[in-house]
C-alpha cells in the first residue's frame, strides 16, 4: 500500500513540475527553461553519483539512439512549457496522455526498442473512445 | 490549434523518450542513464540560448530578479523519477500507471486554478473518462499479453 502512495506522490510531483516549468516561462525563453530544468537536475544527480555512489562516469557501448536522448528531452520540456502557458496544465497533460497512449500502442504493435510485440486488440477500442471523450471534455470546457 | 497538436506530439514523443531512458538505464544503470539525458540537454540548451541571442537571460541581474520557487520544477521531476524507480517494480503495472495519471492530472487541475483561476466540473469529468479509458485499455492489453504467453507455451 505504501508503494502505491509513493507512486501517487510521484504523479503529483510530475504535475507540479509541468506547472512550475511553465511559470519559468514568465522569466525565461524556451531554451532558458530547458537549461534550468535540466541543469538543476544534472547538478543534483552528479552530486549523488560522485559523492554518494562514488561511480565512474564512463558512457560507452549503448545503441546510437541512447545518445540522442537529450535532444528529445529539450523538445519535450520546451513544448510542454510553451503549451501549458497557452492552454493550461490540465489540457496540456490530457492531450499529452492521448499522445502517449498512441505511441505506446505503436511501440507495442511493432515491438520497437527491443520490447516484445503485443498486437492491437479490438477490445481496446472502447478504452480509446473513453479517452478521446475525456480529452475533448478537458480541452473544450 | 497549434498548441493542441504540439501537446499531443509532446506525449507521443514522451513515450519514445521513456523507452530510450529505459534502454539507457539497462546499459548504464538508472541514475547514470538519466544523467546522459540531463547532461546533453543542459549543454544543448545553453548553446541554443546564446545562438538565439538570449544570453542576457543568464546575467546576474536577471537571475536575481527571478523568485527561487519557480526553479523547483526540475527538483520535483528528479524526486518523481526516483520515487517511480523505487515503487514501480513493487506494484501492479496497471494500478501504478493509473495512480501516476491521477497524480499528474489532479495536480494540474489544482495548479491551473492556482495560477490561472480556471476550474470546471467538466474538466473533472473529462479526467475521470481518461482514467476509465486508460484502465480499460491496459486491462485489454494485459489479457492480450496473457493470451500470447499461453500460445507461446
Amino acid at each position: 500500500m505504501a508503494f502505491y502512495a509513493i507512486l501517487l506522490l510521484a504523479g503529483l510531483l510530475q504535475g507540479v513540475m509541468v506547472s512550475l516549468n511553465a511559470q519559468l516561462g514568465n522569466y525565461y525563453d524556451l531554451f532558458g527553461i530547458c537549461f534550468f530544468v535540466h541543469g538543476i537536475a544534472l547538478v543534483l544527480l552528479l552530486v549523488y553519483l560522485l559523492a554518494v555512489r562514488r561511480q565512474n562516469l564512463r558512457f560507452g557501448g549503448a545503441p546510437w539512439y541512447v545518445y540522442c536522448v537529450g535532444l528529445l528531452g529539450i523538445g519535450i520540456v520546451a513544448s510542454s512549457s510553451w503549451c501549458t502557458l497557452q492552454i493550461g496544465a490540465t489540457a496540456m497533460l490530457a492531450l499529452s496522455t492521448a499522445g502517449q497512449l498512441i505511441s505506446s500502442e505503436l511501440i507495442d504493435e511493432f515491438g520497437l526498442f527491443g520490447m516484445p510485440a503485443v498486437k492491437f486488440s479490438p477490445r481496446q477500442i472502447p478504452g480509446y473512445l473513453l479517452v478521446a471523450g475525456g480529452v475533448a471534455l478537458v480541452v473544450f470546457s | 490549434m497549434i498548441y493542441f497538436v504540439t501537446a499531443f506530439l509532446n506525449g507521443f514523443f514522451n513515450s519514445v523518450n521513456k523507452m530510450i531512458n529505459v534502454r539507457a538505464g539497462q546499459v548504464f544503470g538508472t541514475a547514470k542513464g538519466a544523467l546522459i539525458n540531463y547532461f546533453e540537454a543542459t549543454f544543448l540548451a545553453l548553446a541554443l540560448i546564446f545562438l538565439t541571442g538570449k544570453g542576457a537571460e543568464l546575467s546576474a541581474r536577471h537571475l536575481a530578479s527571478v523568485p527561487l520557487w519557480v526553479y523547483l520544477g526540475g527538483v520535483c521531476g528528479l524526486i518523481a523519477m526516483v520515487l517511480i524507480i523505487l515503487a514501480t517494480p513493487r506494484t501492479n503495472t496497471l494500478v501504478s500507471s493509473i495512480l501516476a495519471l491521477v497524480g499528474n492530472l489532479g495536480a494540474a487541475l489544482v495548479l491551473d486554478y492556482f495560477f490561472y483561476g480556471t476550474f470546471s466540473w467538466r474538466k473533472v469529468a473529462g479526467i475521470c473518462l481518461i482514467l476509465a479509458g486508460t484502465w480499460w485499455m491496459e486491462t485489454a492489453k494485459r489479457r492480450s499479453k496473457e493470451k500470447n504467453a499461453q500460445c507461446d507455451e
